[in-house]
């Protein structure tokens, strides 16, 4: 299961399985770091990370 | 100031509308997107919504004309860069404060360079462009403010659009994932490592407070800093692009890792280099007959679309400089000689840090808020001086 994920990641993104499982992973730590933000450290919304200086 | 949240809440509303118009109207499908883009970046900047449009209506009509005047589509694109001067560099638009005046500015310099671009694109491949094809060129939220440089392969059917629909959702997240990643773990990081240094109410750093090491550490994380900044926010803009379906092309392929400035710039915001050398370095080198002097030439031309400063015009003389002396060196005699006899991960240790430091160096320099404050990193950096 896992290792069908790395590659259709890889083949989808076009780059080599070791990037597929830095993009997972980076992702991943995105994400969590995002929700930590979110539901923890901003009491919902206030320091939410803004987007492209907009 | 639009949130990461209200970003992603937005493009899910907006795409999904989006496929909900079937493929066969492509016309009322790019409609939509020009709406939904106009509304987002005129809810919070109706200057810059107004002046895109206006530039994207200009060069559609251009492209209208070029199509039966010869003059009007080799040149009229270079109207667009006029503009592109007159309004950022003049004191003619209407933001309330620096920050909004810069992003204005900036903003304007990418979708110009879309529209130029496209109009380049149009005239050379002799493909006509919709009005709207323009619209969504110039305004298309994701990449309104920050590029990447992309014009209209970017916007209509390829290989993304012919992937499954969960599929290109799925992969949207796993950008933006990283994005955020990038974008503010990484860049919160740095910043804790750096903001102690910075004088707190002027938001300035200390350079005379600094040693030469700490001042070169500092000037190594500003440039990180400013490379996760850049990284996460490209991430993030061809993550929702792929929520539409749209393919907007990479900017960075590990720049970290490069062991010489040539490779650096195959390595550096890979839209603005395309473009540097397809429209800036390579007319130049047919006009002037002279390499060297059109790279250096296209270099300082970047430094000032970045910014009319003295620090920027530094920044695009050490570039070029930096690229002629490589080409230079590395066609010299003898070179691959003397090169072979050193230990080669020496070598590349070597050339890695000589490429990383130069480039942080001008990239600080350049980015410091004033020529005094430059000064006082760069007297900071020499010893004794």
């Amino acid at each position: 299961m896992i290792k069908s994920v790395f590659l259709a990641v890889a083949r989808l993104c076009g780059v080599s399985k070791v990037e597929a499982g830095l993009y997972l992973v980076l992702s991943a730590g995105g994400w969590l770091y995002f929700a930590h933000q979110y539901i923890y450290a901003s009491g919902l919304g206030e320091a939410i990370p803004t987007y492209a200086g907009y | 100031m639009l949130s990461i949240t209200t970003a992603i809440f937005l493009s899910l509303m907006g795409s999904a509308l989006f496929h909900l118009i079937p493929e066969s109207r492509l016309r009322m499908r790019m409609g939509w997107v020009v709406i939904l883009s106009f509304s987002i970046v005129f809810a919070y900047y109706p200057v810059a919504a107004l002046c895109a449009t206006g530039a994207a209506v200009l060069a559609w009509i251009l492209a209208l004309l070029g199509q039966r005047h010869k003059l009007v589509q080799k040149y009229g694109a270079f109207s667009l860069i006029g503009i592109l001067i007159i309004f950022s560099y003049q004191d003619v638009m209407v933001a309330t404060d620096v920050y909004s005046k810069t992003l204005l500015q900036f903003g304007m310099s990418f979708y110009i360079l879309r529209l130029y671009l496209a109009l380049r694109n149009s005239a050379t491949r002799k493909q006509a462009i919709s009005l709207e094809q323009f619209l969504v060129i110039a305004l298309f939220y994701p990449i309104f403010s920050a590029g990447p440089i992309c014009a209209q392969e970017s916007f209509t059917r390829g290989p993304v659009q012919s992937q499954p629909l969960l599929t290109n959702y799925l992969l949207g997240f796993l950008r933006i994932g990283i994005g955020i990643f990038a974008l503010h773990f990484l860049t919160d990081i740095v910043a804790q490592l750096t903001d102690p240094l910075l004088v707190v109410r002027k938001r300035l750093t200390d350079w005379h407070s600094m040693g030469p090491l700490v001042t070169y550490l500092v000037m190594v994380l500003n440039f990180t800093k400013l490379y996760a900044n850049f990284v996460g926010y490209t991430e993030i803009t061809i993550g929702l692009g792929l929520f539409f379906g749209f393919q907007i092309p990479e900017n960075f392929r590990y720049p970290f890792l490069s062991t010489n400035i040539q490779n650096f710039w195959q390595r550096w915001h890979l839209t603005l280099s395309k473009f540097i050398t397809t429209h800036i370095y390579l007319p130049l080198m047919l006009t002037l007959r002279k390499p060297r002097l059109s790279m250096l030439l296209a270099f300082v031309l970047v430094g000032m679309w970045h910014q009319v400063s003295f620090q920027y015009l530094v920044w695009g003389v050490g570039h070029g400089s930096m690229l002629v002396a490589y080409a230079t060196l590395s066609r010299a005699p003898g070179y691959a000689a003397t090169v072979s006899r050193i230990n080669p991960w020496l070598l590349n240790a070597l050339s890695w840090l000589l490429t990383m430091s130069l480039v942080s160096f001008f990239s600080t320099f350049a980015n410091e808020p004033s020529l005094a404050q430059s000064m006082a990193f760069t007297q900071s950096l020499v010893p004794g001086w």
